[in-house]
């Protein structure tokens, strides 16, 4: 990818030191605490609330000269949100930016996780808009945290209930809720529940930054993620009827994209990259 | 008879500032008991019963509760992940007004499973079951298990909020006020629907209401506050055909005949 | 009732050997009869003296014993007969009748049996058990009160005037229903206004004379 100049007058990352050091001990302890919510001075950033705050916090103070990077947006690489944030960290870091899953060090996302299965070493900084899945049911945040200390999370069974009631069968589609290492319930943030099969056992350390609400919370590699279920309800992904109709993909998210005014129709894997990648390898000519 | 205390509250005592809201109490409550504590609004009833219950840490006395498996249990001085699970799985608690006992944002059914999602019940379809079977308990049209709460009327809601509470088998049931704010003949229904409950369950009750006809109806024995202290308990028709304080005798020949 | 009381109740047991008794109490009113019979029930609390019943194999002095040792004795041992019915509004008649036989343990199926066979004895037509009491006339709320207390065939009855609102049919009825609890060895502890009812259920007066102390 192209090198963009990188700008004078900010310190590596744009974060001062002292800030990214208080961040990496938040992590340090969401890495010790598998799905627990550590609370953290989140920072004023160059970019409002909702676009990604949290995780250019946590992105700022893991990256290193040596980093790769990588950043999606809904799977998508060429997208506003993605295209800016990765600007911000080539101009303050000068580091080293791909569109490649396979090449980035570091993967900053909203809201997907890459097809193309991580690998040790990576580390994916997910952007948590509500970190706290209990809110719905408890709106106090210190009997929330009870509920957490306490492992009271039987009536977060109550909502997957109520969506069988009305529609037959868990009906929630993303942001759907998981327990960490068979302790913590954790919200993966709005991913698709496609998505939440990757958690479990990743290879990857998996990041999550709320900088609104100021948390920070992790999965270590290779670390249990259990979807919540019912027995005669058992957790399921999300299936087509289509492969993608580019890259032909049978296993991957697809977006239905809408083509012209007449409402043509069209499935298309969600992941740019990985769809690219396998078009690439079946037609090398491509440019 | 030789069975011990489920319930033994010791010289209780609560103030708000220097206010004392109850003190002195001590009261024991048998297996399959139902006491009502009567008095005035302001007597300290509902203070009391909240510090009995495991949400208002009283500044004095003790109450012990005999857990399921049979161990006497200090309520405020055991951890606050045990007591929480007494409150969710042998305790349940009626609130005067329904909407503050009930999810009001989730279906009938999902009120009634709450309390059995939360000790570990997986099984949607038992779950489901359960609720129907409770909802036929307490008199509720089992079709209406997907409707939410709001659309039922305040005596529906009320039985509602009973079965939500003792789907999960409690053993001692704490009411504040249960049948206040109901039509007449909508409370007669509610009466004669908790003295079955409690009879069919064999479960015990701590009722707090200043309605004297409803201790008569519902309760072995009553406890009579005022301003704080407990100034006469013993059987129901004992306190109420033969008051021996003055407090009990005005409030006996102050209540409107039926 | 200044001076309290002081009884001794026979036991129920020794009674059945002898076929059973029936106390008349006799007095003048206000000699405090029915203040007597709630001391014994433990309705009222006795300040001196005790009433002593056997019960479950001992003895259990009513003025002393603890709440829910009252509730047993009334549960298995004594029943009581009062000038009025007090029940929860909306219960059926035969839900009344079947009520305490259910509390005692009674399968419900039997329990069921045994109050329509007092119902009908006591002349309540059957299309008046499904429905509340509060509409009934007064003697045959009174019927059902009477119903109530008889179905469990407890070892001690108390019985406060319990044909007082009754016609003559009904009135011999009840006088049946007396006997045939003698006759099983119950002791029966009453009040009878009516001198043809006293004459024919009682085995014994035991006059009462207004209490010398006054309040």
């Amino acid at each position: 990818m192209a090198a963009t100049e990188t700008v004078e007058g900010y310190n590596f990352a744009y974060l001062d030191e002292h800030t990214k050091r208080m961040i990496r001990r938040a992590i340090l302890k969401a890495i010790a605490i598998p799905g627990y919510q550590v609370p953290f001075g989140s920072r004023e950033m160059p970019l409002p609330y909702g676009w990604g705050t949290g995780g250019i916090q946590v992105t700022a103070a893991v990256i290193g000269p040596d980093d790769v990077l990588k950043v999606i947006d809904q799977g998508s690489d060429d997208t506003t949100n993605a295209v800016n944030i990765r600007r911000f960290f080539a101009r303050t870091t000068g580091v080293k930016t791909t569109e490649r899953t396979l090449e980035a060090t570091i993967i900053q996302t909203r809201h997907r996780i890459p097809e193309t299965p991580l690998r040790d070493g990576q580390i994916l900084v997910y952007q948590v808009p509500i970190p706290e899945m209990l809110r719905w049911l408890e709106p106090r945040e210190a009997e929330t945290r009870k509920m957490h200390a306490l492992s009271e999370y039987g009536a977060m069974h109550v909502k997957l209930y109520e969506d069988i009631a009305r529609h037959g069968y868990i009906a929630a589609t993303y942001d759907y809720p998981v327990i960490v290492n068979e302790r913590y319930l954790m919200r993966p943030s709005p991913i698709p529940k496609f998505d939440n099969p990757k958690m479990h056992m990743n290879p990857a350390l998996q990041l999550f930054g709320a900088g609104r609400e100021k948390r920070i919370y992790a999965v270590p590699p290779y670390t249990a993620v259990r979807s919540l279920d019912f027995e005669d309800h058992p957790f399921e992904t999300q299936h087509w009827d289509h492969a993608c109709e580019l890259c032909g993909a049978a296993d991957s998210f697809l977006d239905e994209v809408i083509m012209d005014d007449r409402g043509t129709r069209m499935f298309v894997c969600s992941d740019s990259e990985y769809c690219l990648s396998r078009r690439e390898k079946q037609q090398p000519a491509v440019a | 008879m030789d069975e011990s205390p489920l319930l033994e509250v010791q010289e209780l005592g609560y103030s708000y500032g220097t206010r004392a809201a109850c003190a002195g109490i001590t009261f024991d409550l048998y297996p399959g008991e139902v006491l009502a504590v009567v008095g005035e609004s302001g007597s300290g009833k509902t203070t009391l019963l909240r510090c009995i219950s495991g949400q208002l840490r009283p500044d004095e006395g003790r109450v012990l509760f005999q857990t399921r498996a049979g161990e006497i249990a200090d309520v405020w001085a055991v951890s606050e992940a045990s007591r929480r699970l007494l409150t969710r799985t042998d305790w349940g608690f009626v609130h005067q007004n329904p909407r503050d006992g009930l999810r009001t944002d989730v279906s009938a059914g999902a009120n009634i499973g709450e309390r059995l999602m939360a000790i570990g019940a997986r099984r949607y379809g038992n779950i489901r079951q359960e609720a129907t079977a409770w909802m036929y308990k307490v008199e509720l049209d089992a079709a209406r298990i997907d409707d939410s709460p709001q659309a039922f009327s305040g005596g529906m809601q009320q039985r509602l909020q009973i079965s939500r509470n003792l789907v999960s088998q409690p053993r001692l049931a704490f009411m504040d006020e249960p049948t206040a704010g109901l039509d007449v003949s909508v409370q007669a229904r509610l009466l004669d629907l908790l003295r079955g409950l409690t009879s069919d369950l064999g479960l015990s009750a701590v009722i707090v209401t200043h309605d004297l006809a409803v201790a008569r109806l519902l309760a072995h024995r009553t406890l009579v506050m005022q301003a704080g202290r407990m100034v006469e308990a013993g059987l129901t028709d004992q306190v109420l055909d033969d008051p021996q304080h003055a407090y009990t005798q005005l409030l006996v020949s102050s209540a409107l005949p039926a | 009732m200044q001076g309290g009381v002081n009884l001794s109740v026979l036991d129920a047991v020794t009674l059945a050997a002898s076929a059973g008794e029936c106390v008349a109490i006799a007095g003048s009113s206000g000699a405090g009869k029915s203040t007597l019979l709630k001391c014994i029930y433990a309705n009222y609390r006795a300040q001196a003296g005790s009433v002593c019943v056997r019960h479950r194999g001992g003895w259990v002095d009513m003025a002393r014993a603890q709440p829910r040792e009252v509730l047993d004795v009334r549960r298995y041992t004594m029943g009581y007969v009062s000038q009025f019915l007090r029940v929860i509004p909306r219960v059926p008649a035969l839900n009344i009748v079947m009520a305490p036989l259910l509390a005692a343990g009674t399968e419900p199926t039997m329990a069921r049996a045994r109050a329509q066979t007092l119902l009908e004895r006591l002349n309540i037509p059957s299309r008046l058990w499904p429905l509340p009491p509060a509409t009934f006339s007064g003697g045959e709320q009174q019927r059902v009160n009477i119903a109530r207390a008889f179905a469990p065939q407890p070892p001690v009855m108390l019985l406060d005037e319990p044909t007082a609102a009754l016609d003559e049919v009904n009135r011999s009825a009840v006088v049946d229903l007396i006997r045939d609890a003698r006759r099983r060895g119950a002791l029966l502890v009453g009040i009878f206004h009516d001198h043809s009812v006293r004459t024919a259920v009682a085995t014994r007066l035991f006059p009462l004379r207004p209490s010398g102390a006054s309040a």
